[in-house]
């Protein structure tokens, strides 16, 4: 995003500089706040991204974004712990590409109301398969495994932790 | 807010074909038994099997099954 104005471009840049800095200053609650918060963030601007950019109304994005979480998840399971940023984020994005490689084609073919029944429909199958099935575990499965990384983090270096790993479940 | 019904009734709605009410009558049995059998036999599957049909059926016949032509 750019503003017109070079005053609030400095703005924008002056927020940014202190979200980014704050597991220097925030207690353990406003860390955990604002991670939730840019997290919601980053749904709101996907969504922006597809209906604002490309005008279509989908109402699958929530499982793209779920996608991406579960592959955090999934990804720590396999390796025992936390998996890096540095891994966890190309992967998790890839995945949902992949996924979105797949159903896309089939939602493009509907357009306007229909459009949004096929993403609904996908979306539901997405959700299903993540609660039913062992592979997501169930409901409580991945804030489960993202409270059992919390407490094994709890070493000094815990806030610096605490911001690599941010898992969006 | 009865989510659950509501979506449910959006699919049969969808299945059956906007403004068809004998659409809507028989998509509503069709969901029913395929949901009620899916979780009989096929329980891992049962939730996606509603959603695979709805999704079937706007691919193949955008429409709804029961659309006037």
């Amino acid at each position: 995003m750019v503003f017109a104005s070079a005053r609030g471009n400095l703005l924008l840049a002056a927020a940014a500089a202190a979200i980014a800095c704050m597991p220097l200053y925030a207690s353990p609650y406003h860390m955990q706040l604002a991670s939730t918060a840019m997290v919601a963030a980053m749904l709101a601007l996907s969504l922006q991204l597809l209906v604002g950019g490309a005008g279509m109304v989908s109402l699958a994005q929530a499982a793209f974004f779920g996608l991406g979480a579960y592959a955090v998840h999934l990804l720590g399971r396999a390796l025992g712990g936390p998996p890096s940023i540095l891994l966890s984020l190309p992967a998790s994005a890839a995945i949902a590409a992949a996924v979105a490689a797949i159903i896309g084609p089939f939602a493009l073919r509907t357009r306007g109301f229909f459009f949004l029944m096929t993403t609904l429909a996908f979306g539901q199958m997405l959700f299903f398969v993540f609660h039913d099935t062992p592979l997501g575990g169930g409901a409580m499965a991945c804030s489960s495994s993202a409270r059992a990384w919390a407490s094994r983090s709890r070493a000094p270096s815990a806030r610096r932790c605490s911001c690599c790993s941010i898992s969006p479940c | 807010m009865g989510d659950g019904f509501l979506i449910i009734s959006f699919v049969v709605v969808v299945i059956g074909g906007l403004g068809s009410i004998a659409g809507a009558f028989w998509a509503a049995l069709l969901i029913g038994l395929i949901d009620t059998l899916g979780k009989a036999y096929v329980p891992l599957a049962a939730g996606t099997a509603v959603y695979v049909l709805m999704a079937a059926v706007l691919l193949f016949r955008p429409a709804g099954l029961f659309a006037r032509r």
